[in-house]
């Protein structure tokens, strides 16, 4: 077996912590190092992942430490500077959490800053990431409910960046990751804003497939991919295919329902891990291991960028075509306070919610 | 039929379709076909003796001749207009004309102002928007026993200029007039007509699109069809939905969620019984007493509609030319849409001069598509003689 891939941790917050313990689960990786820039924070995770040193800048990890893999689970404006530097220091894999970046801008160049250098670059422990949802890839790609026609995702509301890239990211991936040919859209509150919100709107992928991204929410939750004979439904917790019967739709395969972190804990006395944590680490380490694409690639996410700041270019110019690829990539969008300054930014956040989430990761 | 019957019927058109719709209203106590028209001499002759009446090879003839209560037009979409028009000048008090209304805005604004400046109902068509069960259906919905309308989804063609989908779609929002198009057809936008032509020169083929009527109710309509039975409408609530699977046929559900702690699945709906007719209630076409064939229920109950208005001043429920309007319009600014490259397209169209072409079917007289000797066979079974 060739030595574990090395990870250095950039990032030790809840986020950070649970993608942490994930690598510590899986043999072919270990957590060799972390920069936090909260000296408590920092000595958590520090204490928790047994290491001997821990940073406060990022950029004395990438000089001091041997990493094969940076973990930049930071927010969203730190993040592009982070990869970047995690690049140049001569990393083989990027990790990242999501959204990734604000701006088309810097979602080019950490793209084309890994792809050059042969970087690895996974964006999000996201849904794109499921096993169950590469089954019922591999299933409809099979021609087992015939070829995909059409696909619908409900509730585009609240932050279509921050969390709808979930939903658009496996839309992209039952699409076959096909180029966007055009799409209208609309947004849920001012065209005239770059903060994140909620979106819908009209999509054409050049392989002929379409879709709608319902933004009203209320009627039903998940999504559709309508298939020539059948169809999925996936609504974030179970992936379902049905098959064309003699007395209507049946159901032929129901995938096992995904299952979140805890509430119990593990023998080592870690909160139980998540099923997409777990299968979102696990399959990057796959990426590393035999050089395949990762499941949901830094390139996904850019693609994933440009559509959202298409339906809002579509909405400020009068629910106008907006054809692809968008030109200007100084667009972009801005994500809640939470994610693009992180969780403590916001008001009251830290003493609330955030101290009393991380130190749940493993009881003290 | 009956010799006291109060309302005199004249019939334009006198073919498959025509014989049929006449003969609902012949078997209505209070009415009875006293004239017919059409341009094809078999026919007429046939039809004239079956029904025992005088038989004209044009409208003006048969208007010039009979007083007539009640007029039809059942005819290919091109003469519908003139021959509505016709009709309501001579005097009649309703109209029944078939569906497709006509595929010109110009026709469809002279149809619906000839008519509705006379107080003349103008219903258009056998379609299923028209039936109890829809109209029903367009009141639970009103009435927000699904509670409030999210979206409207269409799975269709929407061939006949919307005779079908769109119009049912409008119909559930609760008839909106106007709203915004944004759209794209399987075939070439700047033809013409639906289907391909002859020289192989491609139709505009079926319509799809994002609609956002002015009461903001939002409707998605795809013709990427899957082979299985999806669903034809989704009229979706807040509440639960009301579905069908085909926009031609009976078969309504009305569905909600069993528990209102999570949106659902569209798998976990619950059908509520006893509301609607089944998919498969279609009566057979089957021979009366008389020799003649069942006319199917849908026209049945609109002749019982237009009669019950014409005794008592009731409301039609029954879709009208207006309806048909606003489907064309609908149509007309979805390919509009595609043709201006999918921009958004306000309806209705200020340009009245646009029109479109359904399928050379209901475009053109079906005996010259279909043959002589078929056709003379389906129009004789109307009837054991």
């Amino acid at each position: 077996m060739t030595p574990p891939y090395r990870v250095g941790v950039i990032g030790a917050g809840l986020k950070g912590t649970q993608h942490a313990r994930a690598y510590q689960l899986d043999p072919r990786a270990e957590v060799v190092a972390v920069a936090e820039k909260d000296p408590e924070v920092l000595e958590l995770f520090r204490r928790r992942f047994g290491l001997e040193r821990g940073y406060t800048d990022y950029r004395e990890l990438l000089a001091n430490e041997c990493i094969d893999i940076a973990a930049p689970i930071l927010p969203s404006t730190v993040i592009p500077e982070v990869v970047m530097a995690s690049v140049e220091a001569g990393v083989r894999g990027v990790f990242s959490e999501k959204p990734m970046c604000v701006t088309l801008e810097e979602a080019d160049s950490m793209v084309e800053a890994c792809e050059s250098a042969g970087v690895h670059f996974a964006s999000g422990d996201a849904e794109r990431n499921y096993d169950s949802l590469w089954k019922a890839r591999t299933v409809i790609e099979s021609g087992e409910i015939g070829d995909v026609l059409s696909f619908r995702t409900y509730g585009g509301t609240g932050e279509i960046w921050g969390g709808g890239c979930q939903f658009l990211s496996v839309m992209r991936m039952f699409a076959w990751d096909a180029e966007v040919d055009w799409l209208t859209g609309w947004v849920e509150n001012d065209p005239y804003s770059n903060n994140d919100q909620g979106m819908g709107g009209s999509i054409h992928f050049r392989n002929g497939i379409n879709g709608y991204i319902y933004m009203r929410a209320g009627d039903l939750r998940g999504m559709e991919v309508i298939c020539e004979d059948g169809y999925l439904s996936y609504d974030w917790k179970q992936a379902r295919i049905y098959r064309r019967g003699a007395s209507g739709d049946e159901e032929i395969i129901a995938y096992p329902e995904n299952k979140h972190f805890g509430p119990d804990l593990d023998e080592d006395g870690w909160i139980s891990m998540a099923t997409r944590q777990n299968n979102s680490t696990r399959s990057f380490l796959d990426t590393m291991e035999a050089g395949v694409e990762p499941r949901c690639s830094g390139e996904n996410m850019r693609k994933v960028l440009e559509i959202i700041v298409a339906m809002r270019e579509s909405h400020r110019n009068g629910y106008a075509r907006v054809g692809f690829p968008i030109e200007d990539r100084s667009l972009g969008v801005l994500p809640t306070p939470a994610r693009a300054f992180g969780q403590r930014s916001v008001e009251g956040r830290a003493d609330d919610w955030y101290w009393p989430a991380l130190m749940s990761q493993k009881p003290e | 039929m009956t010799e006291t019957a109060k309302y005199k019927v004249g019939l334009i058109g006198a073919g498959r379709a025509g014989v049929p719709r006449a003969r609902a209203f012949d078997m209505h106590p209070l009415c009875k076909v006293v004239a017919i028209a059409d341009t094809d001499r078999a026919n007429l002759d046939l039809a004239a003796e079956r029904f025992g009446v005088p038989g004209y090879e044009t409208w003006d003839e048969m208007l010039e001749n009979h007083e007539l209560d009640i007029g039809m037009a059942v005819l290919p979409v091109r003469p519908n207009a003139d021959a509505v028009v016709a009709l309501a000048q001579s005097g009649v008090k309703t109209i029944f004309c078939e569906k497709p209304l006509t595929g010109s805005l110009e026709d469809a604004d002279r149809m619906v102002e000839e008519t509705s400046s006379r107080d003349i109902p103008l219903i258009c068509g056998v379609v299923v928007s028209s039936t109890p069960d829809y109209q029903k259906a367009y009141q639970l919905v009103a009435d927000g026993e699904i509670g409030e309308i999210v979206r409207i989804n269409l799975y269709e063609n929407n061939n006949q200029m919307g005779t079908h989908g769109l119009n049912l779609a409008r119909r559930f929002a609760g008839r909106p007039n106007g709203g915004l198009a944004i759209g794209w057809v399987s075939g070439d936008p700047l033809a013409e007509a639906e289907d391909e032509h002859e020289d192989g020169t491609p139709g505009y083929g079926a319509l799809g699109g994002y609609i956002r009527f002015d009461n903001e109710v939002e409707v998605f309509s795809n013709y990427r069809l899957p082979n299985h039975h999806w669903r034809g409408i989704e009229i979706m609530g807040t509440h639960g939905a009301i579905f069908n699977w085909n926009n031609t046929g009976p078969g309504l559900h009305l569905v909600k969620a069993e528990s209102s702690d999570r949106l659902p699945v569209w798998e976990e709906f619950m059908d509520v019984q006893g509301l609607f007719l089944p998919r498969d209630s279609i009566r057979e076409r089957d021979y009366d007493e008389d020799g003649w064939r069942y006319p199917g229920n849908v026209m049945l109950g609109i002749v019982d509609e237009m009669v019950e208005n014409l005794e008592t001043g009731a409301p039609i429920g029954a879709s009208t030319g207006d309806d048909m309007r606003q489907a064309l319009e609908i149509s007309v600014a979805l390919r509009e849409s595609a043709r201006n490259g999918h921009a958004p397209t306000p309806f209705p169209t200020e340009d009245r001069t646009i029109s479109m072409l359904p399928q050379k079917s209901r475009w053109f007289y079906k005996k010259t598509l279909m043959g002589d000797e078929v056709y003379m066979e389906q129009l004789a079974a109307q009837k054991k003689d």
